[in-house]
């Protein structure tokens, strides 16, 4: 295993405005948990229920028979397959979920002929449907409604577990730190919810609305971890190893330029998105390059202000040189260390 | 152990300090630790770049279930991963002497006997072995632990050798590693002959019996293909019509024929293939989803909804009652139908078989005989009506002949029904023939509780000494052990725990009822008068098949001990007409 570890872990004090951001997510996410955690069990219920999908399934199918939408190829093919086994209706009736034009017109439609079935399908379809609307998720997450821009902010704050959760927060505690050292808590703060928003509407752009919301926070880290890599092209980054073998050796440290992580990152994120069925959902690679693209060409107009401007350069202890201070207005207790610094 | 060279120098190192510069053998740890990097910081990524369109098309083969996409994505990655793997190596060693990952552990690719860089060729064979190597599972870079300079077999195949320009401690393999090496292929000699034996093995078994194995991929691949095969077999009607496929599938679902999936499956054919689906349908849907009850109950209902003057409608009604344990209105409704199909006729047995009534059962099979896909349904429920109408003998010619003409699995059902019938009534060596029958097949009762009760008879009644621990692992229920003990105890005399452990038995209404029918048997040749009598209510109380079951053993018990008959009449209030015009 190995994993970019920058400096690791830094302290509140060092870099309040990550773990400002930090417990935000946290508490959104405790939130949703305390909230939601009937309506998301019982939603898990109805959309596993293999009665309801397979009707489902049946329903999708012969609607896809009618209609020329813009359903993927994919999708088409496997409606026209002939397959008539229970497990070919389940993967029906779990694709028509990504539908939201089927979702909307089926239900006032007659599309199959079991009475009973599609009775029962469209009262757990109704109760889904309230469910969703007041599931965390899907009032926080990026979804059907795209031009909705309230939600192109707090689908950044939110999560989906909390495995979820930890991945990105781990990230973001180290990136988030280390590039709030190189451009202050304001600076973080801006970026981090621009490049936020950028990477929603990237992914919009590329996957048009979509029934299953865009969360969490991981289009905004992969912008901070983007401008980061810009900002320290150079500079030498710490990553961990680590291979799982009980001998002393079996884990250190190595050093590599900070242009590593993005093009690691852009790399990963690029082969996840080509190389991603769109019906088949999962990570959204799409905002992860959107985020990158946009903490990338963030930190080329850092650099560019830098390079107008010339900054007054300070020099911590650590000699590590803070070229953005400016951008520390309102912490005063900030400054006066910088100046203590100098 | 640290070896330095005298010999080895950097040219540009040599130059700075004016003294060669000394080289160490690389440790293994790094070398790990290096090619983890490569794999995971440079392979990695540009693997899942460059097989991003094959995913997508591996994918897009899964979903549709199309195997040439699939093998064809699949092997798409295999060669693209085998490609990018040797081509990094070949080119980073070439003109960097080093990979990425060997850079920063400051490991150096060199010719063994010169110290200069490999040359094309050598470079080139050194990738493509390594990529071999891991095909091998690792064993191939076990050299490693075993040489003196450390060389893997693509090192020792190439005459090359990984250096590092750090000073390492123990660099030189430890004895240990020696042994570990030496163990490890030991090991793998071992797995690989054991594998080969048994590969040998298996071919040569299958030579042997190729019909057999063909015959069993065909039985499991031909489930619902019963259903075509008895389409073809299905009798044409009064009406000179032939049934529907959904018709006969329910009644082959009711024989026990085929299984839930397949009938679920041919209901959503005509759901596809139909705008308004039959009443047919709906009983079928109910059947099929009878592990959701409120699924199965709404389809139920539907069936009448949709035409109340079909066959299916009256067939809902009795499921109905079925479910409800209504039995008198079952009897009512069966014997009160006025369109009774076969699928009536087939659940009309089942229900009457267990309600102990052969008679009622008898007259249906005989309505819906003869009829080729259900045969081995009727033949077996023939035998059974007949042995418990007590025509025994014509009973016993008839599990003869369906013992030579049966398929396996109904072969086993009705041997075992009849071995346990025959050894209840009479128990020596040549009482039963379906005993013996058993007793000649190599059969595993693991799953099946009423073919171990089968087996414990025919062992008991073979006149030889019974073994018990044996006859304790035939079933895998945790109660079969207790059935075992009793009969063990029962034997030895101990009749006090032996009755201790009949109710433990027989009182769990969660124990299969073969094991609680085989244990009230027992009770009813252990018990004293007064228990007995006293127990004939409870014994009343079961469930009319197993109070069938018992009935026999029970007035055979009674007129043995000279007790008096009527304690069955006074306590069950139904005696079947059989048994009262016993002589």
């Amino acid at each position: 295993m190995i994993f970019p570890i920058l400096r690791g872990f830094l302290s509140y004090r060092r870099a309040p405005i990550t773990w400002l951001i930090f417990i935000l997510n946290a508490s959104v996410l405790l939130w949703g948990w305390s909230f939601a955690w009937n309506v998301n069990d019982r939603l898990d219920d109805l959309m596993n229920d293999e009665f309801f999908l397979q009707t489902q399934g049946h329903v999708y199918e012969n609607y896809l028979k009618e209609r020329t939408t813009l359903t993927p190829d994919v999708v088409r093919e496997l409606a026209s397959s002939g397959a008539s086994d229970n497990q070919h209706f389940r993967l029906m009736g779990h694709l028509a979920f990504r539908d939201d034009e089927f979702i909307q017109e089926a239900p006032k439609e007659n599309l199959f002929s079991d009475h009973v079935a599609v009775k029962r399908w469209k009262s757990q379809l109704i109760e889904i449907g309230e469910l969703e609307s007041v599931h965390p998720s899907f009032l926080f997450g990026v979804s059907k409604d795209p031009v909705n821009f309230r939600q192109w902010v707090t689908y950044i704050f939110s999560h989906t577990s909390g495995w979820h959760f930890f991945g990105n927060m781990l990230f973001l505690l180290i990136f988030g730190a280390a590039l709030e050292e190189v451009i202050g808590g304001l600076g973080l703060m801006v970026v981090f919810v621009m490049t936020g928003v950028f990477a929603a509407g990237f992914f919009l752009f590329v996957n048009g609305p979509t029934t299953a919301p865009l969360i969490g926070a991981s289009g905004a880290i992969s912008g901070v971890m983007a401008m980061y890599s810009v900002l320290c092209w150079n500079r030498p980054t710490r990553y961990v190893y680590w291979y799982f073998l009980p001998t002393k050796d079996s884990m250190g440290f190595v050093y590599l330029p900070a242009w590593t992580i993005l093009v690691l990152w852009l790399l990963g994120d690029l082969a996840g998105q080509l190389g991603n069925l769109e019906v088949m959902g999962g990570v959204a690679h799409a905002a992860h390059l959107g985020g990158d693209v946009a903490g990338a060409l963030s930190g080329i107009l850092v650099m560019l202000m830098w390079k107008w401007t010339a900054p007054q350069r300070l020099r911590f202890k650590d000699g590590f040189t803070h070229e953005m201070w400016r951008l520390y207005p309102f912490f005063n207790w900030y400054q006066t260390r910088l100046r203590t610094l100098k | 152990m640290v070896i330095p060279d005298p010999n080895w120098s950097f040219a540009e190192d040599a130059q700075k300090t004016n003294q060669p510069k000394p080289k160490y053998t690389a440790k293994p740890i790094d070398r790990l630790a290096a090619q983890v990097f490569d794999i995971g910081v440079v392979i990695a990524p540009i693997f899942l770049l460059a097989t991003a369109p094959f995913k997508v098309m591996l994918y897009h083969g899964f979903l549709i279930e199309n195997q040439e996409e699939v093998v064809l994505a699949s092997i798409a990655h295999a060669c693209l991963g085998v490609v990018i793997f040797i081509a990094y190596h070949f080119f980073c060693n070439l003109y960097f002497q080093t990979t990425l990952g060997k850079h920063l552990f400051r490991l150096q690719v060199v010719d063994v006997w010169t110290g200069s860089p490999l040359n094309v060729w050598r470079s080139l064979g050194r990738a493509i072995m390594s990529a071999l190597s891991f095909l091998t599972l690792g064993l191939a870079f076990l050299p490693m632990l075993s040489n003196d300079r450390r060389r893997a077999l693509a090192d020792l195949c190439f005459d090359s050798e990984v250096i590092s320009l750090k000073p390492n401690k123990g660099a030189t393999p430890h004895r240990n590693e020696k042994w570990l090496v030496r163990g490890v292929y030991g090991l793998a000699t071992f797995i690989f002959l054991f594998a080969s034996m048994t590969l040998c093995r298996s071919v040569l078994n299958y030579s042997a019996n190729q019909e057999d194995l063909s015959a069993w991929f065909m039985d499991r691949a031909s489930k619902c293909e019963s259903i075509d095969e008895a389409m073809s077999q299905w009798p044409v009607g009064k009406d000179e019509r032939k049934a529907s496929r959904l018709r006969v599938s329910l009644a082959l679902y009711a024989a026990g024929i085929v299984d839930r999936k397949c009938l679920q499956s041919e209901a959503d054919n005509e759901a596809s293939f139909s705008n308004e689906p039959s009443s047919l349908y709906y009983l079928a849907q109910s059947f099929a989803h009878s592990d959701e009850t409120d699924v199965s109950d709404s389809y139920l209902k539907q069936v009448c909804d949709q035409d109340a003057q079909s066959s299916s409608c009256e067939l809902s009604q009795i499921v109905s009652a079925w479910s409800q344990e209504d039995w008198e209105r079952m009897d009512k409704a069966f014997s009160e139908m006025q369109h009774p199909d076969v699928v009536a006729a087939v659940w009309a047995i089942r229900h009457f078989m267990k309600q102990g009534q052969p008679e009622q059962a008898f007259t249906w099979i005989k309505r819906v005989s003869p009829n080729k896909a259900l045969g081995n349904f009727l033949q077996v429920q023939r035998v059974k009506a007949l042995w418990l109408m007590n025509h025994t003998a014509e009973a016993q010619i008839g599990a003869l002949q369906a013992l030579e003409s049966l398929p396996d699995d109904w072969q086993v059902d009705l041997a075992s029904w009849m071995c346990t019938q025959e050894t209840s009534l009479e128990c020596n060596k040549n009482a039963s023939l379906s005993c013996n029958w058993l007793a000649g097949q190599k059969l595993s009762a693991q799953d099946d509780p009423a073919l171990a009760v089968a087996m414990l008879h025919a062992e008991e009644c073979s006149g030889e000494p019974m073994h018990y621990s044996e006859l304790s692992q035939l079933n895998t229920l945790s109660s079969w052990p207790l059935l075992v003990r009793l009969v063990k105890e029962e034997k030895s005399g101990d009749k006090e725990f032996a009755i201790k452990l009949v109710k433990k038995i027989a009182y769990d209404e969660n124990e299969p009822e073969d094991f609680r029918l085989e244990a009230y048997r027992r009770y009813i040749e252990m018990a004293d008068n007064h228990s007995l009598t006293k127990s004939v209510s409870d014994m009343r109380e079961l469930p009319q098949q197993m109070w069938r079951e018992l009935q026999p053993r029970l007035v055979q018990e009674l007129d043995h001990r000279s007790l008096n008959r009527n304690v069955l009449k006074e306590s069950s209030g139904r005696m079947p007409a059989s048994e009262d015009q016993e002589p």
